[in-house]
């Protein structure tokens, strides 16, 4: 039986100052917690930018509108392309100075609007190495603050972009940050204030353990094909927007489209991809487009992938290659 | 400014709620009514300070000229007074449309007006519609400007409903309002459950169902019905959840709203639904569209088709688009096919008639949330399995030859079960609240709504019905 609390006049009293500490509670944990990794302090064990929801959008315009080194070149696109590290391009663009301004599950127009930001704050962009792949233009997903834009990107107040935070729904976000914290060895390692790329950590370690059982628990060997989702007609808007920009500001861009597990390239099939591969030339007015989708042997794929998506950053020379070579 | 929004929750509402009674302790009734007046300004000018004369001058404008009506009961004053009403509606809501129309119709190139719909429009203008039509019958008696000014711009129903009639909310006005601390208690637990509805139920449900209606392919069987159901629960829990946190703040400021739905997905048949889906538009158009178009009295063949006409502005009042017309007809097909069947005198088994009623509503939000007709179109065709069959993950063993779908994985079918058999069996929000007992378990249930609203919401922002 339910323990009474009396009369009303009591219990809604209770009730409210319940209502009140719960939602006090939410600004105070965004505060300590951090989840997003915006808020400049080191309450909990130092070790920053290793969680998943770190807003590498948010940061990664901040860094390079801040005082320090300047950057004239970026690498974007999505996870797949966090892991390459901007100074195997060096042989390529010598007088270039590049940064990874990748972003997870990026789509075409945040990373617009998040060059305009750059644009706008000041930041001289010469050169653009763009890695495209199909699955940024089916995914759906939705997602969560992680993804907010800066300010100068999203066209929202400095203030109002602190109060998304600060009042942001983050209570899964928040336990990652604080295992992420904790953990000898966190899932991934953003160098947001170097490089911009990112680092797999746990998955270099459990496959250094173990290399055989890492590739059976993510290749499984009688995993039932998969279908790819169908395709965002937005995305390629978003898309033809993105480069139309570029060659408005002069800015070179040299696209080409990543490797693709065989797992993924079935999911697909080679209509869609035959497919992909002509929109996303016709779109951006592209004579040529390297394709380095089937670059990996499939006998041997699942050794220089992490997962069905993201190829390791040891291949990174050889992708490189495929991706910048005379055409 | 939303509900689920911080400065609504942190700031706006715990001062306006303060300060109304800190007044109404003082015995400052009056003032207490006009600085809710001027809040529910600020709330609407929040989202744009551009249209709050509008409704400032909406309100005032009505105001005299029900006054006018009661004194002289002149019919053109009522027409003029509707069809100002209606006219400004028009021109907000439905310009584009019309001249979009208007262009493929007649090969013309008319520019678009571009208009951004008053948030609410649709809502308070049927409001005002009602206070000048009883004002002419001389229903009306109570002519102060101050709560008519309160009844129409009162925040929490301002913008999505519910739509009030004016007797619902004046008559409490002229009494001295005193504090009830069961009411306050009932208005706490109905805005948790209503944020926790529509930020953590309609908004999960949103990730999967937006991408269905958004895919650039016909939907297989699998993936049209889960769009459909999701869509289903998504809005109504969307715009339940809306409306308990409507009602609920009003009882904040001891203000009792009508109740505006009734667990629908109960009802057993088509009329049964709309007694208790969005009660007080259905209310609106029973008394101010049906009625005048004869109802009942006119014979069975014109009650059909005043039944049709009342359902088609129904589904035009939404907005202004094919598929919200498309959406009234079949509303008004249904109601004419159950007033059919009344007539054989057959009587067919709860479950079957609830189920019935169910599917047909389904298939009606199809084309509610389809993009065009022929999206609605395409989505039925998957209903009926007419663009093949893809199995989800979790029933693959069931056919392991046939494609796997790529937009659900069938665990929604599963959570969409759960929220159905909730819907269809268990009291609503209302009711809850109405036997809310002062308890431990109550106030642990309220905290963790609340709780999980804030902390666990899914990625959606605005409530489907504040484009209305």
């Amino acid at each position: 039986m339910a323990s009474s609390i009396g009369n009303f006049d009591r219990f809604y009293r209770l009730q409210a100052l319940a209502l009140a500490v719960v939602a006090l509670a939410l600004p105070l944990w965004n505060a300590v917690v951090n989840p997003y990794q915006v808020f400049h302090h080191a309450w909990l064990p130092e070790r920053t930018f290793t969680a998943p929801s770190t807003n590498e959008r948010y940061l990664k315009v901040a860094h390079l509108l801040s005082p320090g080194p300047q950057h004239d070149s970026l690498v974007i696109g999505s996870s797949i392309m966090g892991m390459i590290d901007p100074a195997l391009l060096k042989p390529y663009f010598s007088g270039h100075d590049f940064y990874n301004f990748s972003f997870l599950a990026a789509q075409p127009a945040e990373i617009l609007a998040s060059l305009k930001a750059l644009h706008k704050g000041g930041l001289p962009i010469r050169r653009i190495v763009y890695g495209i792949e199909p699955i940024a233009f089916t995914d759906t997903a939705s997602y969560g603050p992680a993804h907010v834009l800066h300010p100068l990107a999203s066209g929202n107040s400095g203030l109002t972009v602190f109060k998304d935070f600060l009042f942001a729904p983050s209570l899964g976000d928040g336990f990652t940050q604080l295992v992420s914290s904790l953990s000898a060895t966190p899932a991934v390692r953003y160098d947001i204030n170097g490089s911009g790329r990112y680092f797999l950590d746990r998955y270099d370690a459990e496959y250094m353990a173990d290399p055989s059982a890492y590739i059976a628990a993510h290749f499984p060997a009688k995993a039932k094909p998969k279908a790819a989702p169908p395709w965002v007609n937005q995305r390629f808007l978003e898309f033809a927007a993105l480069t139309a920009w570029l060659k408005h500001e002069h800015i070179e861009l040299s696209p080409y489209l990543n490797p693709l597990h065989p797992q993924v390239i079935a999911a697909y099939g080679d209509g869609r991809l035959a497919w992909f591969k002509a929109r996303i030339m016709a779109l951006a007015g592209l004579p040529a487009l390297p394709d380095c989708t089937r670059l990996f042997n499939p006998a041997t794929a699942s050794l220089d992938f992490y997962d069905l998506r993201h190829f390791k950053p040891e291949q990174s020379p050889v992708v490189l290659q495929c991706a910048l070579k005379k055409i | 400014m939303l509900f689920n929004s911080p400065e609504f929750i942190y700031c706006f509402l715990p001062l306006t709620v303060g300060i109304w009674w800190w007044l109404q302790s003082l015995r400052l009734g009056v003032a207490a009514q006009w600085f809710l007046v001027a809040c529910a300004l600020l709330f609407y000018g929040w989202w744009d300070a551009g249209y709050v004369p509008l409704l400032a001058g909406s309100a005032s404008s009505n105001y005299w000229l029900g006054y006018a009506l009661a004194k002289t009961r002149s019919k053109s004053l009522l027409r003029l007074g509707v069809l100002l009403n209606i006219g400004i509606l028009c021109y907000f809501k439905y310009a584009d449309f019309l001249i979009e129309n208007w262009n493929s119709l007649s090969a013309h190139t008319v520019g678009l007006l571009h208009i951004v719909l008053p948030l609410g429009i649709s809502f308070f203008t049927f409001q005002v519609i009602a206070y000048l039509v009883d004002a002419y019958k001389g229903l009306v008696t109570d002519f102060n400007f101050r709560r008519f000014a309160f009844s129409i711009s009162f925040f929490p129903h301002l913008i999505a409903g519910p739509i009030l009639h004016y007797a619902d909310v004046m008559p409490q006005l002229s009494r001295r309002i005193r504090f009830d601390p069961n009411a306050f208690s009932q208005g706490l637990f109905l805005l948790a459950v209503g944020l926790f509805k529509k930020t953590a139920i309609a908004d999960r449900i949103a990730e999967t169902v937006d991408p269905m209606f958004a895919a650039d392919t016909a939907l297989p069987l699998f993936e049209a019905w889960t769009a459909a159901v999701g869509y289903g629960l998504q809005i109504y829990f969307d715009f339940s959840g809306y409306s308990d946190m409507a009602i609920g703040i009003g009882l904040l400021f001891a203000v009792r709203l009508p109740l505006n739905f009734n667990s629908p997905y109960q009802a057993l048949d088509i009329a049964d639904f709309w007694k208790r889906w969005h009660m007080t538009l259905s209310r609106f158009l029973r008394d101010y569209v049906y009625i005048p178009l004869g109802g009942n009295r006119a014979g069975f063949a014109k009650g059909i088709m005043a039944a049709a006409a009342t359902m088609l502005v129904g589904g035009i009042w939404h907005g202004a688009a094919w598929t919200f017309v498309a959406w009234g007809l079949l509303h008004g097909f249904y109601i004419g096919c159950h007033r059919l069947w009344l007539k054989t005198g057959v009587k067919l088994p709860g479950w079957l008639a609830s189920a019935l009623t169910f599917g047909c509503v389904t298939a009606a939000w199809v084309v509610f949330r389809a993009m065009s007709m022929g999206h609605a179109v395409s989505i039925w065709h998957g209903m009926a399995g007419l663009n093949g069959i893809a199995v989800p993950a979790v029933v693959n063993a069931l056919c392991p030859d046939c494609p796997p779908t790529t937009l659900i994985n069938g665990l929604e079918t599963i959570q969409y079960g759960v929220l159905l058999w909730w819907c269809r069996s268990q009291p609503n929000s209302q009711e809850e609240a109405q036997a809310l007992a002062p308890n431990a378990t109550t106030l642990a249930l309220v905290a963790s709504l609340f709780f999980f609203s804030l902390f666990l919401p899914g990625a959606h922002d605005g409530f489907i019905y504040w484009q209305f």
